[in-house]
């Protein structure tokens, strides 16, 4: 399977980028062809500008060159993998920008004028699946309501295939976490990027024998 | 009251620009003291740097000098207003970066030495109000889940006082909406803050 990973933490030693390194390891072991897209190491960019604000409607032809290489490789893959850390009960900045200036319209999804809906047109997704670690206890995270992974689980997975399947893969509670954990997580998630279609597939509840249960 | 009133768009003649102007003038209208941070203006950096993610959880805060601004404004606030143009059901990136760089360890909470809780170091502010605008409908910002609600009643809320009140004033379906819709929107707007 075409697979585009996408990063996002500042620092290349942090227990995120070793998770990454764990995923990109299984997806290779699973057979599948990866793209990796480190937001942080390409620098990307994620304030959305007044050009593209105003050219929010034309679509992607008049969408800045860097747009348009992240778009190919979104067009590309049969499968998005997400890789972050949760910060303030979502997707970092930089990840927040990716969404906000690729998965834009004409990209994404297209909106005839007067239209009240969006009609979803990233159908080459069929997995998309979300890695990553909270600071808080899962109680804290429920509270607040987890707005990231409401981001991915519903607003991203309405624009893929209708049909397109879905897992959530977190580590909660990392600030008071010991070692043993975060192995044992990043053990799971390369075991579970191996078995990237099992996992999301529609007996999803497949999972890794000995990981920790992250409830959903 | 003292209000910090953060501001997210590109353009200065886009609504969400309209509905910031009317924010701080009807918050200072009304008696209150205002102070407004346009991010986009600012050319205010979105994601956080490698440096910044290093120190943390240091209490050395020695990063760039307009994140010790904005810290001071925190500390001195007393009501937080975001307006903002709902993009991917949350806040625009920039804004999404303010709160993590900004309420950082030291600002906003720090970690209980011993247990490593977090500890809330925003308990002085009283009130916290969301501005917004909404492509989708209000049925389809539901169905969705409304991400940067969620961010900024339940998360941020979380930190504040613990009476803390908050309100949310929104307008759905922009795409569609008429002249009226929008202007009536404002005045709500101003309505509404005015009596804070």
């Amino acid at each position: 399977m075409k697979v585009l990973l996408v990063s996002a933490h500042p620092l290349p030693d942090s227990f995120v980028a070793a998770v990454r390194a764990a995923a990109v390891s299984g997806l290779h072991a699973g057979g599948h062809e990866v793209d990796v897209l480190d937001l942080d190491g390409e620098r990307f960019e994620p304030c959305l500008s007044l050009e593209e604000w105003r050219a929010h409607r034309p679509g992607i032809a008049a969408k800045p060159a860097d747009v348009k290489a992240h778009a190919a490789r979104l067009q590309w893959a049969e499968a998005v993998v997400l890789v972050y850390p949760t910060w303030w009960g979502g997707q970092p900045a930089i990840m927040k920008g990716w969404l906000d200036r690729v998965w834009v319209e004409g990209v994404a999804y297209h909106l005839p004028p007067g239209a009240r809906r969006v009609r979803p047109r990233l159908r080459n997704i069929r997995h998309l699946v979300a890695v990553t670690t909270h600071g808080s206890p899962k109680r804290i995270n429920a509270v607040e309501g987890e707005p990231g992974k409401r981001v991915v689980l519903r607003q991203m997975r309405a624009l893929c295939h209708p049909r397109a399947r879905t897992r959530w893969l977190a580590l909660y509670g990392v600030d008071r976490s010991d070692e043993a954990q975060r192995l044992a997580f990043i053990r799971r998630i390369e075991r579970s990027m191996a078995n990237l279609e099992a996992i999301t597939g529609a007996r999803g509840r497949l999972r890794p024998a000995a990981g920790r249960r992250g409830r959903t | 009251m003292r209000a910090l009133v953060v501001f997210a768009h590109p353009s200065g003649d886009s609504l969400s620009h309209t509905l910031f102007r009317t924010a701080t003038t009807a918050l200072a209208g009304a008696g209150h003291e205002v102070v407004g941070l346009d991010l986009y203006a600012e050319g205010f950096r979105a994601a956080m740097s490698a440096d910044e993610r290093r120190s943390y959880h240091l209490d050395d805060a020695a990063g760039p000098a307009e994140l010790a601004r904005h810290a001071e404004l925190v500390r001195w606030a007393d009501a937080l207003v975001f307006v903002y143009p709902t993009w991917w059901m949350g806040l625009p990136a920039i804004m999404k970066g303010w709160l993590e760089r900004v309420l950082v360890p030291g600002v906003a909470f720090h970690l209980h030495p011993r247990t490593q809780k977090v500890v809330s170091d925003l308990r002085h502010i009283r009130r916290v109000v969301g501005i917004t605008t909404y492509g989708s409908s209000w049925t389809q910002v539901k169905v969705m889940h409304d991400a940067g609600r969620r961010t900024l009643l339940r998360a941020l809320r979380m930190l504040c006082a613990r009476r803390c009140r908050t309100a949310w004033l929104a307008l759905y379906s922009i795409d569609t909406s008429t002249d009226d819709q929008r202007a009536a929107f404002v005045t709500s707007v101003e309505r509404r803050l005015a009596r804070l």
